[in-house]
């Protein structure tokens, strides 16, 4: 009698979790970098900043980590091994795949900017975090979680060029950002799709920073916080 | 179960196979490259802390350590390709740069802080002068990208290394037969190699593990006497450093202006701080203190006993004058020099070899 009950037990299992295997789809997010809510071009295209800087980028990159999507009735989903550097420079870092997302409606979606304190000093690591792609500091260990270089008039260092280097992942000078992105108050009510945009507004690294005062940020620090506050607010996400 | 038995047999079998194979086409290799009872394994002395590096995620195996030891006498690694690590860190000087205050890199560039050595380094937190650097796998980085060192970077390296046949056979050797040469085994295998470099074996040592026919002399136990009760309160034995950051009262070399710890903490408490630099091997590690300033252990000893400066963050340590006699510095000298563990300086095994 006990044999048969295993079975059957067994056999529940199986089928629930198939059912369950079902049920998941992969997250496409897009992350699009903009100015003003204007497409970015970098190179070529004049922008102007808050402060009345003309400006053209020439680099942009930043690490997206630690994705999480928090679902309706309160679970959540977390993507493993969660570490995406971004480079607007190429296309194909600038799509993130969240894989085996169970359906259901989401309410939100969280992550970080930046790499956290835990793999700053776990040594040498490899895929996004590969210390090659100019993402970080040989003499001061750690990544540089944000980084955003171009030229300005407004600028008085060499070549005119601004370089903001944004990093430091010990306390008081950690520069990791959580974002944290409401998705339930869409028309539709809930994220139940496939596809996530998330645009990176570029303008705001700027709030409240003249470029004539500041030509750009290359160490952790006071200055490193207050540009990471100041990105921490530049996601806006979009689906249909 | 029977399957998986009979799986863990095959294994054995095929890995005995592969060793046996291994051992006998690379036997001669291997002589030449450590003596018959080396083990390449971290040996944790008695009495010695646990060590800080995690070994699970980067064991040391006999591929990874001939890689690491390869790459580390390898100038291609620098722009010019004309220094390599142990330009500036020679095995019989301790791996520190002999005779050298600041050390030079590439086109005579010269640095602005004298060599560290880098034995022992299992137990090292933090490297470099200011602590900057947190972990011994991210450590070659700095020398790699420094301007006036090797003013080089993984972009150039990888690709040089990838270039050469030998260095494919040797990181598929050490990694796996999928293995890439990339920065991650790249950088474990430099410090499988860095790991390895470990000094326990002066008279220091021999005497503290009560071996048969060692024996201080009447300097070196009085030196000892003055050591403790002077000095190791920073240099604490075993490893003759408390792994720390202090100002040793130098007076600021207004060129250099150099900051120490506080460049990474910035922190006014740290201003002036500089690591405690381990005393194992001292006698051969000159020219002494972060910036060379002192050519011989006189000078450093005269500087403990006569000429502190009373400069901001000033260790309490050493508020105190020392008040040594002519013999005490003698004598503590003396018992320095027991520090010196020639075996470890001539090992063949930390050797460049020709293969």
């Amino acid at each position: 009698m006990k044999t048969p009950k295993k079975i059957l037990t067994g056999l529940v299992v199986l089928f629930a979790s198939l059912g369950f295997a079902q049920s998941k789809r992969d997250i496409a997010i897009h992350v699009n970098p903009v100015f003003n809510g204007e497409k970015l071009v970098l190179e070529t295209k004049k922008y102007v900043s808050p402060a009345n800087d003309t400006m053209q980028f020439e680099r942009l990159r930043f690490y997206l980590s630690s994705f999480e999507l928090v679902f309706n009735d309160g679970t959540i989903y977390k993507e493993k091994n969660s570490y995406h550097l971004i480079d607007a420079e190429e296309i194909n870092t600038l799509k993130i795949n969240l894989k085996d997302v169970p359906t259901g409606k989401i309410a939100s979606v969280k992550f970080n900017i930046g790499v956290d304190s835990i793999k700053s000093v776990s040594g040498a690591l490899d895929g996004d975090l590969d210390p090659r792609y100019g993402m970080y500091w040989a003499w001061n260990s750690g990544y540089i979680n944000a980084k955003l270089e171009g030229r300005s008039k407004s600028c008085k260092a060499h070549q005119n060029r601004f370089e903001f280097h944004i990093g430091g992942y010990s306390f008081p000078e950690n520069s990791l950002r959580k974002v944290e992105i409401d998705l339930s108050k869409n028309k539709t009510g809930f994220f139940e799709g496939n596809q996530l945009s998330l645009s990176a507004d570029i303008q705001t690294w700027f709030n409240g920073i003249a470029l004539s005062n500041v030509t750009g940020v290359m160490i952790p620090g006071k200055q490193a916080m207050t540009v990471a506050d100041n990105y921490s607010n530049m996601f806006k996400a979009s689906f249909q | 179960m029977k399957i998986k038995s009979n799986f863990i047999a095959v294994s054995c079998i095929l890995v005995t196979c592969t060793m046996l194979l291994s051992f006998s086409s690379r036997k001669d290799e291997a002589l030449l490259a450590a003596p018959p009872n080396d083990t390449l394994k971290l040996v944790v002395p008695k009495g010695w802390p646990k060590p800080v590096y995690d070994f699970t995620k980067n064991p040391i195996t006999r591929e990874g350590f001939e890689l690491g030891r390869k790459l580390f006498y390898d100038p291609v690694l620098s722009q010019d390709s004309t220094i390599s690590c142990s330009s500036c860190h020679l095995q019989y000087t301790n791996f520190t740069h002999v005779d050298h205050a600041l050390s030079h890199g590439i086109k005579g560039l010269k640095g602005t802080r004298n060599t560290l050595s880098i034995i022992n380094a299992a137990w090292t937190k933090n490297f470099m002068w200011d602590g900057g650097i947190n972990n011994i796998e991210v450590q070659p980085l700095a020398p790699i990208q420094s301007p006036v060192e090797m003013n080089s970077s993984l972009n150039i390296i990888l690709p040089r290394l990838n270039k050469q046949e030998y260095y494919k056979k040797k990181f598929k050797l050490a990694f796996g037969k999928d293995a890439e040469i990339n920065s991650q085994n790249f950088l474990k295998a430099l410090a499988q190699y860095m790991l390895s470099l470990q000094s326990f074996n002066s008279k220091y040592d021999q005497v503290m593990r009560k071996e048969a026919g060692v024996a201080f002399t009447e300097p070196e136990k009085r030196g000892l006497k003055l050591f403790r009760k002077k000095c190791a309160s920073c240099h604490a034995e075993p490893l003759f450093t408390n792994n720390e950051y202090e100002n040793n009262g130098l007076a600021v070399d207004t060129m250099l202006k150099d900051g120490g710890r506080a460049k990474i903490t910035h922190l006014v408490k740290d201003s002036l701080k500089f690591r405690v630099p381990s005393l194992r091997n001292v006698e051969l590690s000159y020219q002494y203190m972060h910036d060379g300033r002192y050519r011989n252990l006189q000078m450093v000893l005269f500087h403990y006993n006569h000429s502190i400066s009373n400069t901001i963050n000033l260790s309490p340590k050493l508020k105190e004058p020392m008040n040594f006699s002519e013999q005490d510095k003698n004598d503590v000298i003396a018992f320095l020099k027991t520090l010196t563990d020639e075996e470890f300086l001539h090992n063949p095994k930390y050797f460049y070899q020709k293969d």
